[in-house]
């Protein structure tokens, strides 16, 4: 009986025949271009996730610009309603009267 | 079968025409060496610019603030996004429909729209300053051949307040007088840069290679000036210099614990927000730190001053007043309305101003009260220059200062007549910055601190970093002079040329002194017939000073002197001031 069996036998040792794996000049070039497409794969998906990071960033960058040009419009609109200009031509200042006599309590 | 001629003849062609690709290659060759080699540089930039952006990351403007009077600021000088708002008139339809159309949006006028595009060919400026919400209105009725460019702009809120104190920020970015001029690389900022890889439409991509210079923004400050007090100088200001059919005039509070100016006013003023529009650019300048005059009678106060200093005179100190001095050919004399009269007193002196009074003491500073030395005027220049500050500026944070002028004891200029003449106030060109610094040593006991506008910085946190006030010169003059000096120049607001602002505050003590100064020719021969500058500087209450105050109203169109012109001015801003910061009544001398 040939011992190169891997049917399983009762009180008898059991191995392997080791698998020989030898690649071909053809096959280590598949590999290698299989390797190349599969790392140009991922360099180009980090590239565009880059790229629409970096358009995400401008798009963010106008929005905080636009934002702070409200807010510098909404500060001298605020200045503006508070100046010493609008606040005597407002309806409670016309309405106040002079300062005639003041006592000071000692 | 080919001959032998055929086959040597075959054999040339083949030669030739190796010989001739020989020579194609070799000029590919040369020609690849030139553009890879020699040309490298200029095709690889050339390569580089096609995908890379370089932007300038413009920096932000510094802002101003001012205090409110209520223990906080109020900003005066902002910075704001507004539109400029153009046409190409090549491309727009129909002009008087366009023009009707956007002055509906804008408030202007339809008119000068059109006439704009009329005259233009290719680029038409309509309008600037467009707000946005306007904007956004414009850019929705789609007009062809108008644009609109965003722009940043200095706004000032408060309109003309503090117009020559403030300067403003031309069409290119500068601050243009005042402290904007003054601070502006302080103000400007540093710009950044942003130099990266773009897309085909040339939007930035984000990558390492990336160079991303952040701009450092401006520093922001906050300035000495109340602007309640601002205001309400400005105003006074302004009816007074029309009730006297002035030309102009100008009004400086200052701090004399400290020199901060207070308020700082010149009448005609301006909209620093419209700059532009202004045709007359004497306008622009602050007359309180470029306007040099020869100040006229309210110098007699420091003559006085070195006299009292160098104790050689005392308020009691009498003289005979000539009411003339014959000095080499010329005679110098007291006002024309003045008497000649025995036995008065420098306290009199002050009170009548009388001219031969300080020039006795000018006399007397060397040593002998009947003739003119050089040790006199060279201790009066001292005084004058080391002492109160005159001839030297100030360093106020204002553009366009100017030093004055003081002559030399020593050189032609300072002859005894031109000395004779700077003892009460002629003949030396001062500012009125300079005459405040100087009368807030006298109100404080002795202490010169430099005049200045800038109270604090600005930090990124909102938080202030105070500038301590500088002390120029401590004991300018003993505390026995300053004190003899107070109580001469509350008689003088008591009792002689001051006594209409007395008047009005009747509770109050104030020391002051006016002036009426004569003006110079500009071809340096005499002084212009009926012209003259009025002035009136004091300070109150004058037991425990609050502030310096000095007016001034140049070539008044009424008959009278400083009395008439300035010190009801001078009045009217002290009840006002002595109501502002609560002042209790102090009482007056006899």
């Amino acid at each position: 009986m040939a011992t190169a069996t891997l049917v399983a036998r009762r009180n008898q040792n059991l191995y392997r025949q080791p698998t020989k794996v030898v690649m071909g000049p053809t096959s280590a070039t598949f590999v290698v271009i299989a390797l190349v497409a599969v790392l140009a794969l991922l360099y180009l998906n980090q590239i565009t996730k880059t790229s629409v990071f970096g358009y995400k960033s401008a798009a963010l960058s106008v929005q905080l610009d636009q934002i702070k040009s409200d807010e510098r419009d909404m500060n001298v609109e605020a200045a503006r309603l508070t100046s010493i200009q609008a606040v005597q031509q407002s309806a409670a200042a016309k309405a106040m009267v002079p300062t005639t006599q003041i006592t000071y309590a000692k | 079968m080919a001959s032998v001629s055929d086959t040597i003849q075959q054999k040339r062609r083949l030669d030739l025409m190796r010989m001739g690709l020989a020579f194609f290659a070799l000029v590919l060759l040369g020609r690849l060496f030139y553009l890879q080699v020699i040309k490298h540089a200029s095709y690889a930039r050339q390569a580089s610019n096609e995908h890379t952006r370089k932007d300038a990351l413009p920096a932000t403007r510094g802002e101003l603030f001012v205090h409110d009077g209520s223990g906080g600021i109020s900003p005066i000088a902002l910075n704001q996004t507004l539109n400029v708002l153009s046409a190409d008139p090549r491309f727009v339809k129909d002009q008087p429909a366009t023009a009707q159309k956007l002055a509906a949006i804008t408030g202007g006028s339809a008119a000068a729209y059109e006439k704009s595009m009329a005259s233009a060919t290719e680029y038409a400026k309509l309008a600037d300053r467009i707000p946005n919400d306007q904007a956004a209105k414009i850019k929705a009725l789609g007009l062809t051949g108008i644009w609109l460019v965003a722009q940043d702009y200095r706004t000032y809120p408060e309109g003309s307040l503090a117009a020559q104190t403030l300067g403003f920020v031309n069409a290119d970015g500068t601050g243009q007088y005042g402290i904007e001029q003054y601070l502006n690389p302080e103000l400007t900022g540093t710009p950044g840069q942003l130099s990266g890889k773009t897309d085909t439409n040339g939007v930035p991509i984000y990558t390492s290679g990336n160079i991303d210079k952040q701009p450092i923004d401006g520093k922001s400050y906050v300035l000495t000036i109340d602007r309640n007090v601002q205001a309400e100088v400005e105003q006074a200001l302004a009816d007074r210099v029309k009730a006297v059919n002035a030309k102009s005039g100008s009004a400086v509070v200052l701090d004399p614990n400290t020199g901060a100016v207070i308020a700082m006013a010149t009448y005609p003023t301006f909209d620093p927000n419209h700059y532009a529009n202004v045709s007359n650019y004497g306008v622009f300048l602050n007359q309180v730190v470029d306007g040099q005059f020869e100040p006229g009678s309210g110098l007699k106060v420091f003559t006085m001053a070195a006299g009292l200093d160098q104790g050689k005179v005392t308020p009691d100190t009498t003289y005979n007043d000539p009411h003339c001095y014959t000095i080499d050919t010329r005679q110098v004399c007291d006002a024309a309305t003045d008497l000649p009269g025995p036995n008065r007193s420098m306290t009199v002196v002050l009170r009548d101003s009388l001219n031969t009074g300080v020039m006795f003491v000018l006399r007397s500073l060397g040593g002998d009260p009947n003739k003119f030395t050089l040790a006199g005027k060279k201790t009066l220049y001292d005084y004058f220059t080391n002492h109160f500050g005159f001839g030297t500026s100030t360093g106020i944070e204002q553009a366009n200062e100017v030093p004055g002028i003081v002559n030399l004891p020593s050189n032609a200029a300072g002859n005894d007549v031109n000395y004779a003449n700077m003892s009460f106030g002629q003949g030396i060109d001062v500012t009125m910055i300079q005459m405040v610094a100087a009368m807030g040593a006298i109100a404080n006991g002795g202490k010169l601190w430099q005049p200045h506008l800038v109270d604090a910085v600005m930090n990124d946190d909102g938080t202030q970093s105070r500038i301590a006030p500088k002390l120029e010169k401590d004991h300018v003059i003993s505390a026995a002079a300053d004190a003899q000096l107070n109580q001469m120049l509350q008689v003088v607001a008591k009792h002689g040329s001051g006594y209409i602002a007395d008047a009005m505050n009747p509770n109050y003590s104030i020391a002051g002194k006016t002036g009426t100064a004569q003006i110079p020719k500009s071809d340096g021969t005499g002084y212009i017939d009926g012209a003259n500058i009025g002035s009136f500087i004091g300070y109150a209450p004058a037991t425990n000073p609050k502030f310096v105050l000095m007016v001034r109203i140049n070539e008044p169109d009424v008959t009278g002197y400083a009395e008439t012109t300035t010190v009801p001015l001078f009045g009217q801003i002290c009840t006002w001031l002595f109501n502002y910061y609560g002042i209790a009544p102090t009482g007056q001398i006899k």
